[in-house]
């Protein structure tokens, strides 16, 4: 009797598993390196040779009047996201989706002559929301909006900027290419 | 003992219903600058580097010096999908080149993308 009884749940659990087929998706994304410098422990960088040499070359630079700024920026986005299915109705297939933003950010400021005039170095966790959706076919996307992470990186726009009428440009052609107006120049995250 | 072997048949047919997903994409210039000879500071000039590496992806001026600024991004994708996993994997890679010169036109200093730390 309890044998049966066994059997009875397992065909139960079975049925029950295969109505509402779980599903989980790891999504992971990347954006650029961790220089992870030495010099934050051992010595203190005082100019901008020392910083090229130890970071390498930067992801933005900024150029003000009398300065100059090197910044160093990754990002890494974890995006768990889990499903449930009732096969042959499609109506109620279910997706949960979130996603966090690990940024890792160095910031370097120098002076005309190339001296570090200030340096910073920041890590912080960034909630970029949650999401959920109703479909008819469980794939691997992303459930959060991460489209400010696509965007096209103005160093691969410049060549286009040439292309613009002088007349209809927001700015002057001498403005880009002197690099007069201030903005970080690279990465746009 | 019927049921049983069909049980592993369904198993056996379920593992192995797997997808593998494989995506590469490449923007910006020509990354000639891992192969180039090397530069020498205060020696070598703009016109050399231009020769070596093509035109930059951007150029800026610092006060009396010049930034010529090269930008390769690469990303690739890779995922597995099994019936009740999925995990993708998308990697954007930045390998940059930045060579600064005096208002002579001579190499100041110059650097690369640190490539062989990654996350």
């Amino acid at each position: 009797m309890n044998q049966s009884k066994v059997k009875m749940h397992s065909k139960l659990l079975f049925i029950i598993l295969l109505v509402l087929l779980p599903s989980c998706s790891i999504v992971k994304r990347q954006y650029g390196h961790n220089p992870s410098p030495k010099h934050q422990q051992e010595y203190p960088l005082t100019n901008y040779h020392q910083v090229l040499d130890q970071m390498g070359a930067p992801d933005s630079i900024a150029i003000l009047n009398d300065a100059f700024i090197f910044t160093y920026h990754s990002v890494v986005i974890n995006e768990p996201q889990f499903g449930i299915n009732i096969p042959f109705f499609d109506l109620i297939k279910f997706n949960l989706g979130n996603a966090t933003a690990k940024h890792s950010y160095y910031f370097y400021a120098f002076n005309l002559s190339g001296n570090c005039i200030n340096l910073s170095q920041y890590k912080w966790k960034n909630e970029l929301g949650n999401g959920s959706s109703i479909g008819l076919i469980f794939i691997v996307e992303e459930t959060v909006d991460l489209t400010n992470f696509k965007a096209e990186h103005e160093a691969n726009l410049w060549g286009k900027s040439l292309l613009i009428d002088k007349g209809l440009a927001e700015f002057s052609l001498e403005e880009i290419i002197l690099g007069n107006r201030i903005g970080l120049i690279g990465q746009s995250f | 003992m019927k049921q049983k072997r069909n049980l592993v048949l369904i198993s056996f047919i379920l593992i192995l219903l797997v997808g593998c997903v494989n995506y590469s994409r490449e923007s910006g210039v020509e990354n000639r600058w891992r192969e180039s000879p090397n530069f020498t500071n205060g020696k070598t000039t703009t016109k050399q580097v231009l020769a070596a590496l093509g035109p930059p992806s951007q150029v800026l001026a610092l006060g009396n010096k010049t930034i010529y600024y090269y930008l390769k991004e690469e990303v690739t994708r890779e995922g597995l999908i099994l019936l009740v996993y999925n995990s993708t994997k998308e990697i954007t890679l930045f390998d940059r080149a930045i060579f600064i010169f005096t208002e002579q036109g001579l190499l100041e200093d110059y650097s690369y993308t640190k490539l062989n730390e990654p996350k």
